[in-house]
Order: structure tokens, then sequence, then C-alpha cells
């Protein structure tokens, strides 16, 4: 260990003990994990018995719905709504109101007194409760009701408490009984004992100029309403919660809804709830600093009977539909943010899939003309390449998912991990390592696509073990990828070794390292120099490519490489022409993700060859080159002995001469 | 191909207070020597820590919850230096020539010149500095972290190294 080496292990030792953080957690902390825990609600796929639980609650509600007498019961009430009015079912009740008032649903059932939803014919804001405090006033033509748990104020609790039904009417002493909230406002109250005994008070104020109709609807809507000590649906997330809007699912109804709470760079959260127990809950925030591009701030709750998909798009998008891998397309709605938000240039998504899916929903995005929006979008069903269940990892499907980019081979286990990429381009080989997923206890998957005489695939681990994998022919002849071989190597088996490819004579058309790569040393020494010679050009290219400000190699040509890298023998007689004891580019391309590492950047291909002392070529050599945005260098070899740089290769057609 | 993998679910086996003192004060240190800043560091373990918990149920292996925690962390650190940078840019040219000049006693200097070499070096070289030589990890295992391959980990260290040596030796 060098001098230096033992600094640093000293000094990070030091400092890191001056960056102890108070080991107990804030409160604020606890609540934010405890509410991102209920907002992870993405492909969570839950248990069978809380779906049972979940589809009788659903049945219950829709056989529950009365039109005139709703009654409590185990599943979400819905009232019958009235034509112009919704109904939504929140924690503590339910309740019909015209389509455009604001319902606001608060409390959570912990304390008496305790309203537990407002509702108004204006836009009531988020920051808490109207006419609460004796300072707040309404418009003269405003409607507002607030249902609460108990009694409000003293003068409330001499007020008998009958049986529901019961109707709002001008209280006994108007002028003790709530805050005025404005001159010339009118007081309603009501005072009543749900079945399971608890009292609840309800108060109207109507402005001096309230319409007939909307005090009409504020009279219906009290009406329709029901009460619950026991939560029916499941917990909503804010304080103060605006309900957006209400859907019926299979497992009942669910209401979409916004709040306020300034964390994780949102101020905004638009979130569902669904009924009591069935898991249909999350949040995602909004009004971030950018405006989503794609359905990247979509998020989605799925299972067996379907699922809720909701979230923040762009406010240019005039339509949208969910799309499922099956190919099925749903209805999506796009709801505003009401004028109060602070919300820019987006507006919600949501709505309802029907039937199981096996993977994540895209949500499509249409402008005015019709026009798809997304980037990256899907452009069929998946296609399913074969299925099977391995010992070890269980039920697993190869399949291609088809896109607006093209089409990629992908790889899921049933019941646990997998994933995709893309997109195949046609294949002129015979044999070549498409991409591998290794994580956890199940077993690695490696795929490699082949021409028609590919037969057999196997994996020869760098440990001894020979892992047989199968061959199956991809479905869709225009790609021009006639087949995919799949290996599962057991997860006792360390994945690093060769993939070998086979014809149906038993000769071998290729083989691929699979695994960490290392720098092998060359046979001889000539191999070695010609190595020696890519290294540098390589370590000199990584090293122009990240210098400040630039992290690209974008304008990387011979003539640059000459100029800025005079230390490297550069090859000006033709691209990726082998010449010995030089190097030349064969190939400069931005990786977008590149196989090894996933990170967005750029690669390139160095040539270099062995030859006579003629200057005639023995043997080509190559090396890629991957460098990342912070500027990392990562490399892989190409085939190491070839009659000409066309055989160079190593995987990495976008470089083809 | 670049795949993205998915995990299984998992069940929650711990209380997030008992999960949080359990891990809050490792991760404080890795976020202090990723940051510099004692508030800055506070502040991305809390959020580190609210967004794993956020994902527990779904993590492939509930006991590594400390390697979730550390890869958040400097995935957090790595996305947040951006905008860090150029809010602390400002605030320098903010105070200017009247900025007294640092005070160092001797006997610490070297090792407040290596703290400060350290500082300045690229994010992704700091981070992986600080994951080899304080958090002891592998070179598999700071891949595995940085999400990047073995090479560039090796990339990585070796031009950091070489830049404290160049700054170091300059300065000494």
């Amino acid at each position: 260990m060098s001098d230096l080496d033992q600094e640093l292990r000293e000094l990070l030792e030091a400092k890191a003990r001056e960056g102890d953080v108070p080991p107990k957690p804030e409160p604020r902390v606890l609540k934010r994990a405890r509410r991102r825990q209920l907002g992870t609600a993405l492909s969570a796929l839950i248990g069978a018995a809380a779906l049972v639980a979940a589809s009788i609650v659903g049945l219950q509600a829709i056989v529950r719905t009365s039109p005139d007498t709703p009654t409590p019961g185990d599943g979400p009430v819905l009232p019958d709504p009235p034509d112009g009015f919704q109904s939504v079912a929140l924690p503590f009740a339910s309740i019909a109101y015209p389509k455009d008032w604001f319902l606001v649903a608060t409390g959570d059932g912990s304390a008496a007194p305790e309203p537990i939803l407002q509702l108004t014919n204006f836009e009531p804001g988020l920051e808490s409760l109207r006419c609460v405090s004796g300072s707040d006033k309404i418009a003269p033509d405003a409607v507002l009701l607030r249902v609460s748990i108990g009694t409000e104020i003293s003068y409330e609790e001499a007020v008998p408490a009958p049986p529901w039904p019961v109707e709002l009417a001008t209280p006994p002493e108007p002028g003790a009984f709530m805050a005025a909230c404005g001159d010339g406002v009118e007081k309603l109250f009501a005072k009543w004992t749900s079945p399971s005994g608890s009292v609840y008070t309800a108060h109207a104020l109507l402005g001096p100029e309230v319409r007939p109709e909307d005090r009409d609807a504020v009279l219906r809507a009290f009406d329709s309403l029901f009460v619950t000590a026991v939560p029916q649906t499941e917990d909503l997330l804010g304080t103060v919660n605006l309900i957006l809007d209400s859907t019926e699912t299979p497992a009942g109804p669910v209401a979409l809804y916004a709040y306020e709470e300034p964390c994780e760079g949102s101020t905004h959260w638009v979130a569902i709830a669904g009924p009591s127990g069935s898991g249909l809950a999350g949040s995602i925030g909004c009004g971030q600093d950018e405006v989503p591009t794609g359905d990247e701030s979509v998020s989605m709750h799925l299972n067996e009977w379907g699922g809720v998909v909701w979230g923040e798009v762009a406010a240019t998008v005039a339509r949208a539909e969910f799309w499922t891998v099956e190919g099925k397309t749903f209805h999506a709605e796009l709801i505003q943010f009401p004028p109060g938000f602070d919300v820019d240039g987006t507006q919600i998504v949501w709505g309802v899939v029907e039937g199981p899916t096996t993977d994540r929903v895209t949500t499509l995005l249409y402008d005015e003309e019709g026009n798809v929006l997304n980037t990256y979008f899907p452009a069929g069903p998946r296609i399913t390449i074969a299925e099977g269940i391995d010992p070890e990892g269980g039920a697993w499907l190869l399949y291609l998912d088809v896109t607006s980019e093209g089409s990629g081979l992908g790889f899921n286990f049933e019941t646990g991990g997998g994933g995709g990429g893309c997109c195949l381009k046609p294949f002129a080989g015979d044999f070549r390592l498409d991409g591998w997923g290794s994580g956890g206890d199940e077993p690695a998957n490696i795929t490699a696509i082949g021409s028609d005489v590919l037969d057999r695939v196997v994996f020869e681990a760098a440990s001894g073990e020979q892992i047989e994998g199968q061959v199956f022919p991809i479905p869709d002849a225009s790609l021009g990828v006639p087949k995919v071989g799949l290996v599962l190597v057991p997860g006792d088996v360390p994945l690093e070794g060769d993939l070998v490819g086979y014809d149906a004579d038993g000769n071998e058309i290729g083989r691929e390292f699979v695994g960490d790569i290392g720098e092998p040393p060359g046979p001889t020494p000539e191999i070695d120099a010609a190595w020696n010679l890519l290294r540098q050009a390589r370590d000199a290219i990584s090293h122009w490519g990240s210098r400040p400000n630039q992290n690209s190699l974008a304008d990387l040509t011979i003539e640059v490489a000459n100029t800025s890298m005079p230390g490297v023998p550069w090859n000006a007689s033709g691209q990726g022409k082998p010449v010995p004891g030089q190097v030349s580019i064969r190939g400069v391309a931005p990786a977008g993700g590149s196989e090894l590492t996933g990170l967005s950047g750029w690669t390139l291909a160095l040539v270099t060859a062995i030859g006579e002392t003629d200057g005639s070529v023995t043997s080509t050599y190559c090396i890629a080159v991957n460098i990342d945005e912070g500027g990392g260098g990562n490399y892989r070899y190409g085939t190491q002995d070839a009659a000409g740089y066309e055989e160079c290769r190593g995987g990495w057609p976008e470089l083809q001469p | 191909m670049q795949r993205v993998e998915t995990a299984p679910a998992v069940t929650e086996a711990t209380g997030l207070a008992d999960l949080y003192e359990r891990h809050a004060p490792a991760a404080g240190r890795l976020a202090y020597l990723l940051t510099g800043d004692r508030a800055l560091a506070e502040d991305l373990v809390q959020e580190a820590f609210v967004r794993v918990v956020g994902r527990f149920r779904h993590l492939r292996v509930p006991d590594a919850f400390e390697a979730y925690l550390r890869r958040t962390i400097v995935n957090l650190h790595t996305s947040s230096l951006r905008r860090r940078r150029l809010e602390r840019d400002y605030l320098e040219r903010e105070r200017g020539a009247a900025r007294p000049g640092p005070t160092v006693l001797p006997d610490v200097g070297v090792r407040e010149e290596l703290w400060q070499a350290l500082q300045a070096l690229p994010v992704r070289q700091r981070v992986a500095l600080v994951l080899r030589y304080y958090e002891d990890l592998s070179e598999l295992e700071t891949a595995d972290t940085l999400r990047c391959s073995v090479a560039a980990v090796k990339s990585l260290t070796a031009r950091a190294m070489e830049t404290l040596r160049a700054r170091i030796g300059s300065e000494t």
C-alpha cells in the first residue's frame, strides 16, 4: 500500500467521524417513509387473500348502493348520483355532489370533533378548510357544506341527535352556531346519530346571492350523505385532500385526489384510494421542475383484475390511452389541475385497465393532430417466443417487445426479475451474444441471436460447468434474426465464461465471453505489442474524451487524433484499416447506453495489426472503448486473431465500416 | 442488450425507526465523505432512507438494506451535484475577494489539502475512492454500486489517485 493510499484511508476514517447524523429519525422522516411505502404501488401484485377480499368488497359496494337511503355496510357505499352529480366514497363518508363542485376530505377518524368533508361550489384551496376561522369570508353566491364527527362548538351539544335521516335546517340560535364567514350568510345545521352510535353534525353556509339551483344542490348532496366510523377506503395521504374524480373498478370505487405537501421537489401530489384493505393506494408528485415529455410521471397499481393508472403528463396532450403489453388499449381520462394549483404545463391522466397484464402499462399520449407524443412506445402486442419452467427460477417467458424503435428481446421469470432491451437489427452473422441478466438467487439468463444454422447453445462456465441452453425460432421473420438461444445459468454457478453456439453438425459457429472482462495477456511479444498499442490509444482517447466540459467523442476524427494525441501512431490511410504498428479508428458512435454499463456515452472501435516485414497483415486486433458521462473508460475486445478488419467484430454493429 | 431487472416482492421485517437508527450513522458518514457538508449529508441520508424504505417491499434481499441505502445515497448525491455546484459557484462569487484564506495548522496541513483535493475531484471519481478506501468495497461491489463495469471503476480510481498525487505533490 502506498503512502497516499494509507493517508487517504486515514483521512476518510477521520473525516467520517465528523459526519455523524442524529441516530434518531425526525418524525417527518418516518412519516414520509410510511407514506412512501404506501405510495409504492407500481406493479405491486397483491396477495390472493387480499384479492378475494377486494372482490367481495367490490361486490358489496355495488349491491349496497341505494338511490335514496344509503346504509352502512362492510364495503364502500356509493350513492346513486342524480344527473349532473358524481358519487365518491371517502374513508368516513360517501356523498353525491355536482360534478363542477369541489369536495375535500379530511380527518383520519382519530378524534372527535373532527371535520370529515367539505363541499363547496368554489375552489376552496388546499391549505385548510374554509369558514373555520371567524375572519374567513366567502363570495355572495358561494355554498359550503361541512360534515364533522361530533359537535364543533358547545352550543351544539344541547341539540338532540336523532337517527338518520335528518334535514339541514336553521339552527335555534344562528348567531351562536358557527363563524359567519361574511355578511348576510345563511346558516343551516343538522345533527344526528349514526347506526354505530356516533354523533355527527353538518354545517351549511349559503351566501346572500346564492343561486336557487345551488341551494337545491347542497340539500340534495346532504340527503345522499352516508357516514361510517370504520374507514371504508384506504387512508387519504394529505391533510386536506381535494377529490378530483372517482371511478368504479372490480375491487370497488377508487377516488383520485390531490393534496399539498412540500417535499421531494413537489408541492402537489396526486393520489388514489380504493376500498379499505384493497391496497389500491399510492401517490405521485406533480408540478416539479420539468414537464414530463412522455409517461415517465405516470404510476400504476396493477393486480390480477387489471389496475389503476394515474399521473401527470404535459398539458399539450390532447388524448391519452393506456396500452398493455398484451396489445389491449383502454381509455385514459385527462383532468386539468384546478386553477388554484400552482402547476404550469401539465395535467392529470388516469383510468382503469381491465384484465391482467404481465408488465408495465404504457400511457400513449397524442397531440391535437393525433400524433403520438411518446418518444418510445409499444407498436404491437408482446410476442411470445418461448415459455417454460425452470426448476430453480420457476415459470419463465422469452418474448419480443415490439416498439416504435424496433423489436427487442426480453426475458422474465414470472415471479421474479427480468427485463428487455431494444432493438434487434438484421443479423448477417451466425452467432452473437445478445445480453444477459442476473441477480439474487434466480438463475441468470443469457440470450444470443443466431442464423438458421444455430442449433445448440452452451454456456461454458469458467468454473468448469457446462450449461446447456435452448434454441428457438424468432416468430417475426421480418426482423432478419432467425433464431435466439437461451441459457439459464443456475444461481450457484458464477456468471463468467463463454457462450458457445453450434450448428446441427456440432461445429462451433461462435463463441462470446460472458461476464466481467479482463485484459488478457498476449501469447507472443508481437501480440502483446499490438495490445499495448491499442491500450495506449484507448487511454489517450478516454483522456481526450473526458476533458473538462466535453465528455463526448462527437468531434473525433483521425485528423483530430493526430493533432490532439500525438503520442499514438495513428493511421490515416483508411478508416479502420489494419496497419502493423499503427492504430486506425474504425468507427465512432453514440452508445446510448452501452451493453456493458448501461451508461450513456460514446463508443468507438480501434484497429491494429501484426504482420510481416514487407507490411502485409497476418492478424488484426481491435478494441472497443466506451466513454461514459463521468469519463470512465470501459473497453471490450474484439476478435483477437482475424484475417481482416471486417472480422474484427465484438458486438458493435453500429460501428461497422 | 441493456436489461432492467425487476425484483420480486419481499415482506417488510422491521420497524422504520429501528431501521433508521441501525443504518443512519454509517450512512451519514458515507454521505458526509461524499458531500463534505454535514447538513447536506443529513438531508441525503434522510432522503435516501425514505426512498429505500418506499421500495422495501420490493427489495430482492431485505438483508441488503444497507447496500441499497448506500447505492441510493450515491445516486442521489451524483444527481444532485450539478445543481448544488451552481449554487456553490454563485455563493463563492458573492463572497469574492473578501473571503479570508484558510488557516491551516501545520500538523494537519497535508491532510486538509488531501481533503480539499478529494472534494475537488469529479463526482464519480470521488465516489469511487470513498467506496473503495472508506467502505472497503471490492472493485466488483463498487462497480455494482456505481452501476458501471469493473474496468470503469479501475479507471475512475486510477485517475482519481493520479489527480490526488499531482495535487498533493504540487502543494507540498
